[in-house]
């Protein structure tokens, strides 16, 4: 017990920047990946610019390349490659611009699904009360898209508490680091099993959350 | 009155309205019957704007407008469309409401207090906060003429009206129509329910296919 209470403070900073690098990720990520999938199903992002691509193909591109690639190999790419061209990010922030951009483009892919399974006579009654598309988009189709997305947003959502992981290869101590360098030092696996609680505990924190928010959304179909 | 004149549109090379005219005079209802494939549907979604038209001229009072324009539409022309087009995520004050204070730019109170008026008109009060999944096809039916009426509209289109509705409903939706016959409001129908077309028309337009 004492060795627990021990190693407390040094899982609970490394979750502290699990959770920093899981909460920033998602409020910059989700508001992208709703811009980029208005992208993807506007009929004005088809226009060609200099005649060579539209910006439609431009997010397409952008979200072959993120999905394409391995989430680590960009984290390395963002910190390690970057700064080559003269783009140097401290090791957070660079975290954080590679999860934004993977994940944005994850999110931008369920968006679609969703904007594409909203009926266009939603879109006409809309229109036809003198609604601008503006309008339209907040208050009549974004609430529908995100009842039908939430599922499948609440799977991003777990993978990211886990995938948050990762930073550990640009040099941040994360949760998993911590329990790492316990482990490595004490020879014990009792660090690595308090990090699979705190996982465990964090991912249920996240559920209930996603439920809470369906049931919300349940009050309508 | 109203004056839709030499209308045609066409898709992908086939005509499917070819100079087609109509005239409502205020407080009128007039019914457009014809079977599928006909350009029933096309031709009303000219007149409102969800199309437009290739060729031909809209008059409202003598005066020009053209429907696909946002700003000549607004309180202009309304669509009780066949699916009804309520929003699923909106009670059935707040469907009623949002075009009024959005569009018309009317306070929340005066919203309501217009809401309420028609919502009682059509005997859908105590159904304020429901959804509209809560609602049988009816109540959707007479919740979207009064969305429409919301937006003090001066022609009213439907498309199908009675396509989801049992005789007794289609009736009753035929009473509501007669009993907006006021304030110069216009009302065009489309329907291929000629019974229905009988009790409501003033006057009957039918359209063909074109070959």
């Amino acid at each position: 017990m004492d060795y627990i209470i021990n190693i407390m403070p040094s899982l609970l900073s490394g979750a502290l920047i699990t959770l920093k690098v899981f909460f920033w990720t998602l409020i910059i990520s989700i508001p992208l990946g709703i811009i980029l999938s208005l992208g993807l199903t506007s009929k004005f992002t088809n226009k060609k610019m200099l005649k060579i691509f539209s910006i439609k193909q431009l997010i397409e591109f952008y979200i072959w390349l993120m999905r394409g690639t391995p989430l680590l190999l960009q984290l390395i790419f963002v910190f390690y490659g970057l700064p080559i061209i003269g783009i140097v990010f401290q090791r957070y922030d660079a975290a954080l611009v590679a999860f934004s951009l993977n994940y944005a483009a994850y999110f931008a892919e369920i968006f679609r699904g969703g904007f594409q399974s909203i009926p266009k006579s939603q879109y006409e009654s809309a229109s036809m009360l003198g609604l601008n598309s503006w309008q339209t988009t907040r208050k009549v189709i974004i609430p529908q898209v995100l009842k039908i997305v939430i599922p499948s947003i609440g799977n991003e959502v777990i993978n990211l508490v886990k995938d948050s992981s990762l930073v550990y290869v640009i040099g941040i101590g994360d949760l998993l680091q911590a329990g790492n360098i316990a482990t490595a030092r004490d020879v014990t696996l009792l660090p690595l099993i308090l990090v699979a609680l705190i996982y465990l505990l964090l991912t249920a924190l996240c559920t209930v959350v996603l439920r809470r928010i369906e049931k919300y959304y349940s009050s309508w179909r | 009155m109203f004056r839709a004149i030499n209308i045609s549109k066409k898709f992908n090379d086939k005509q499917i309205i070819g100079n087609f005219s109509l005239e409502v005079p205020n407080n009128k209802i007039l019914c457009i019957v014809g079977p599928s494939g006909a350009g029933k549907s096309t031709l009303l979604r000219c007149l409102t704007g969800l199309e437009s038209a290739d060729s031909g001229e809209f008059y409202l009072n003598n005066n020009k407008f053209n429907p696909t324009n946002a700003n000549d539409k607004k309180s202009t022309i309304g669509l009780v469309s066949q699916d009804f087009g309520l929003f699923p995520n909106l009670t059935v004050m707040e469907n009623v409401i949002l075009a009024p204070q959005l569009v018309l730019k009317l306070s929340k109170e005066e919203a309501i207090k217009k809401a309420k008026k028609l919502i009682r008109t059509l005997n859908l009060s105590g159904k304020e906060k429901l959804y509209p999944y809560q609602l049988s096809g009816g109540q959707k039916q007479r919740v979207a003429i009064v969305r429409t009426l919301a937006m003090s509209p001066k022609i009213i289109c439907y498309d199908e009206p009675t396509s989801a509705l049992d005789p007794k409903l289609s009736e009753e939706v035929g009473k509501i129509l007669n009993q907006l016959k006021s304030n110069n409001i216009m009302q065009i129908v489309v329907t291929h329910d000629m019974d229905f077309a009988k009790q409501v028309a003033d006057d009957i337009i039918t359209v063909k296919p074109l070959p």
